[in-house]
């Protein structure tokens, strides 16, 4: 899913002009407070590459983020497939997020 | 970064998000001091975390899912979102001269590569078709953005199931508007093209009671498809409307699609029905080769189920399981258990010679599974019939036992389990008891090795079995212990393959008989859990014994948590269960635990109905040998009913039931039934 998405993001934007990105609003699905939120597909582009920097820290939080985000998973279907506790995927997912998002162009 | 530091900021950025807001500062400071590079990490950590928000957030489909409202594609306007699938989205589209339309779009992110061109078949397949109960394409096409676009006629109404269960239509209307999406998958077949992904939400019903098929997304045509289609195919079907050969990955067949129909069937018609149960059966058969061999087919059998002719599915499975039965037993039970023997013996040695050969393992489990198959059969009645069935299994196990490989573990496990219910329908429990845990033990080694979804299927099929076995007997602990482990099995089964054991499993029945357990270990919610499941069940397909028993279970559970309305909202709901109320009495007469409860449960306007058929049982228990014990509980009950008469004034009745109690009574003391008649 991951590759899936990721080679239809960079198609996407191969074909427009270097930042020119175009921007996409949508409605926040979740009770967020921030609403409608914006994001640049290359924002995409650069997590995928920050991925591939956390698994070289620690393999199975860039697994858990991977099928979190990219295949919209459960906590409780992650832990499932990674045969740990929902405990401990919630705890991955939350330092990989924070860390990846340190990594993200704000 | 490495390792090490790695390490200690993830347990440094825990401990911080676990203190409360205003002292993760202080904690920072005090933690990461002469250490600028971790301070900064931590810090941007713990503000992105306060912050929150970000791209994480949401999973990523959902960020890429673009509105296509107010889109123009082609010559269409496209309106409000009305659906989505897999694959797909359906808004409502018009243009001049369609005020209505549904227009479809691949998901954001799947138009590229082999999912466009999977759509591209959709579209192809749907040109082709002109049918009545089938949605016509309109227009198809690649709008400016580049995403390509299929244009279908509007279908008014609601989906099958709500229509059925919304309407609650009559049994003939029911079987109407199955034949209307029989003689539509009929048509469909006759044109070269399976269906793969039917179920009830594809199915349109309108005021009128026309039937429309929705969705083509993973058809495919019969002829010249190809292996990617498949596989993608695969990867988007409804698991529970998919028949195995579909899920392990056969190719595309009318056989898919007959097994669905009769899945819907089932759903629409309940299980009371015998001839349409057996309808249902012989399409939903696990062999694809005992299914109906067309839509037409199965449609003519209904139709002869609607004019209360003999259907042919009672006729075809008696022949059916009568040819498998001669087929094994044609020389003897010596003979047939050889032969099984040297097949298996050859098989084993094939597989084991090519060992990485995935298809000699599969035909190897097929050979078994044929084996247990024709170990099925109901036409074993006698003695020794069931000795016969029995010496096959035990050859086959022994065979399977010898040669002590992986891979076919489970169906070793499933041909211990036949053997058990062979043996207890010989009444041979401990036996069967031993079976039942050698499966058991098999299917655990396998899930514990590699995970196998299968294995959980066969230990949450085989659990039950032996808990109900042992609960009655001196080994009741431990059938208490299976039980247990029987619903947690079953709650892994269901979050692991997102589906249930089909509703006719005894597993149902184990629930309600655990509930009291539960109880009295203090899991109240569990056992109300437990009781909704087997309550659902039963209502969902008609099985009035065991949605009733769990009606009054809950009723029950309500009693002791002290909620009256409750209860007797249940019990109402179970009275209308059981509108004869003599099997509402068989159950009440059956229970030992509270006996006042009876009075309790049954309206005052349907005391003395109730009254009529507690006697009616009562009269039965006394010449029934067997059921001697019940009467006892059945004398109880009418002292309960006399009471409850009397204290409504209905001093008459009440009175004749304290008669009847004590000739119940009596009986039971001398222990001898009065006419002995059976």
């Amino acid at each position: 899913m991951r590759n899936v998405v990721v080679d239809y993001i960079r198609a996407k934007t191969a074909n427009r002009r270097a930042g020119d990105w175009q921007k996409i609003t949508l409605e926040c699905n979740s009770a967020d407070a921030a609403g409608a939120l914006a994001f640049r597909l290359d924002e995409v582009l650069d997590l995928d590459a920050a991925l591939d920097e956390l698994a070289q820290q620690d393999e199975r939080k860039a697994r858990v983020v991977e099928m979190r985000f990219f295949g919209g998973m459960e906590f409780e279907e992650v832990a499932e497939i990674l045969e740990v506790s929902v405990i401990t995927v919630k705890r991955d997912w939350s330092f990989a997020k924070a860390w990846l998002g340190t990594r993200l162009k704000p | 970064m490495d390792k090490s530091s790695f390490q200690r900021l993830e347990s440094l950025f825990h401990e911080a998000t676990a203190l409360p807001g205003g002292a993760r500062a202080a904690f920072v400071e005090r933690e990461c001091a002469g250490d600028a590079e971790l301070r900064a990490a931590l810090q941007s950590m713990l503000t992105k975390t306060e912050t929150g928000g970000g791209l994480l957030e949401v999973p990523v489909l959902e960020h890429l899912e673009e509105s296509l409202e107010g889109v123009r594609a082609g010559r269409w306007k496209v309106g409000r979102r009305i659906g989505e699938g897999g694959l797909g989205v359906v808004h409502e589209a018009e243009a001049d001269g369609v005020p209505r339309a549904a227009i479809k779009f691949l998901r954001p992110g799947l138009d590229a590569g082999s999912f466009r061109r999977r759509f591209v078949v959709e579209r192809k397949i749907l040109a082709a078709l002109d049918h009545p109960h089938i949605a016509r394409l309109l227009d198809g096409g690649i709008d400016a953005e580049g995403r390509p676009f299929l244009v279908m006629e509007y279908a008014e109404g609601l989906p099958l199931d709500q229509f059925v269960s919304a309407g609650t239509p009559s049994k003939q209307a029911r079987l109407l508007l199955f034949r209307q999406v029989c003689q539509a998958v009929r048509y469909l077949h006759a044109s070269l093209v399976a269906l793969g992904d039917l179920k009830p939400s594809n199915i349109m019903v309108n005021t009128d009671g026309d039937v429309k098929l929705l969705d083509f997304g993973a058809a495919k045509l019969l002829a010249g498809d190809t292996a990617e289609q498949t596989t993608l195919t695969r990867a988007f079907l409804t698991p529970h409307y998919a028949s195995l050969e579909q899920k392990t990955g056969a190719g595309p067949s009318v056989a898919w699609d007959i097994y669905s129909l009769g899945l819907i069937l089932g759903e629409m018609v309940g299980a009371d029905d015998g001839d349409l149960a057996a309808i249902v059966s012989q399409a939903t058969r696990e062999e694809a080769g005992g299914r109906y061999q067309s839509a037409s087919e199965l449609d003519l059998d209904v139709e002869r189920a609607q004019r209360n002719l003999p259907v042919h599915a009672r006729t075809q499975d008696a022949r059916y399981r009568a040819r498998k039965f001669v087929q094994r037993n044609v020389a003897g039970v010596a003979a047939s258990s050889s032969a099984i023997a040297a097949l298996l013996t050859a098989g084993v040695f094939f597989w084991r010679d090519a060992r990485r050969d995935q298809e000699n393992l599969v035909q190897m489990r097929g050979l078994v599974r044929s084996v247990l198959d024709s170990a099925a059969t109901p036409f074993a009645s006698t003695s020794e019939d069931r000795k016969a069935i029995q010496g096959v299994l035990q050859t086959t196990i022994a065979q399977l036992e010898k040669q002590n490989h992986d891979g076919v573990e489970l169906e070793l496990a499933a041909a211990w389990r036949r053997l058990a219910t062979s043996k207890l329908e010989e009444g041979q429990a401990p036996e069967a008891d031993a079976a039942l845990e050698k499966s058991r033990d098999l299917a655990e080694k396998v899930w514990q090795r590699r995970r196998d979804p299968l294995a959980l299927e066969s230990k949450a099929i085989t659990l039950p079995l032996l808990a109900l076995s042992m609960r009655h007997r001196a080994n009741a602990s431990v059938g208490l212990q299976r039980a247990h482990e029987s619903i947690d099995v079953h709650e892994q089964y269901k979050r692991t393959l997102k589906r249930k054991l089909p509703p006719s499993h005894p597993y149902y029945r184990l629930l309600v008989a655990m509930a009291p357990e539960l109880v009295r270990e203090g899991k109240i919610e569990q056992a109300r859990l437990a009781l909704s499941d087997a309550a659902e069940v039963g209502r969902a397909i008609g099985a009035r014994d065991l949605g009733g028993r769990a009606l009054i279970g809950l009723a029950r559970l309500a009693e002791f948590e002290g909620k009256p309305g409750a209860r007797r909202g249940y019990c109402a709901q179970a009275l209308k269960i059981f509108p004869q109320s003599n099997q509402f009495a068989q159950v009440c007469s059956e229970d030992t635990t509270q006996p006042e409860f009876v009075r309790e449960m049954a309206p005052d306007n349907r005391l003395s109905e109730l009254r009529a058929q507690l006697d009616a049982v009562g009269q039965q228990q006394m010449r029934d040998t067997e059921n001697v014990q019940l009467l006892l509980r059945t004398a109880n009950l009418h002292a309960q009913m006399a009471k409850a008469l009397h204290e409504k004034g209905q001093d008459e009745e009440g009175k004749n039931t304290s008669r009847q109690r004590t000739s119940f009574s009596s009986c039971w003391r001398s222990g001898i039934p009065t006419t002995g008649a059976r």
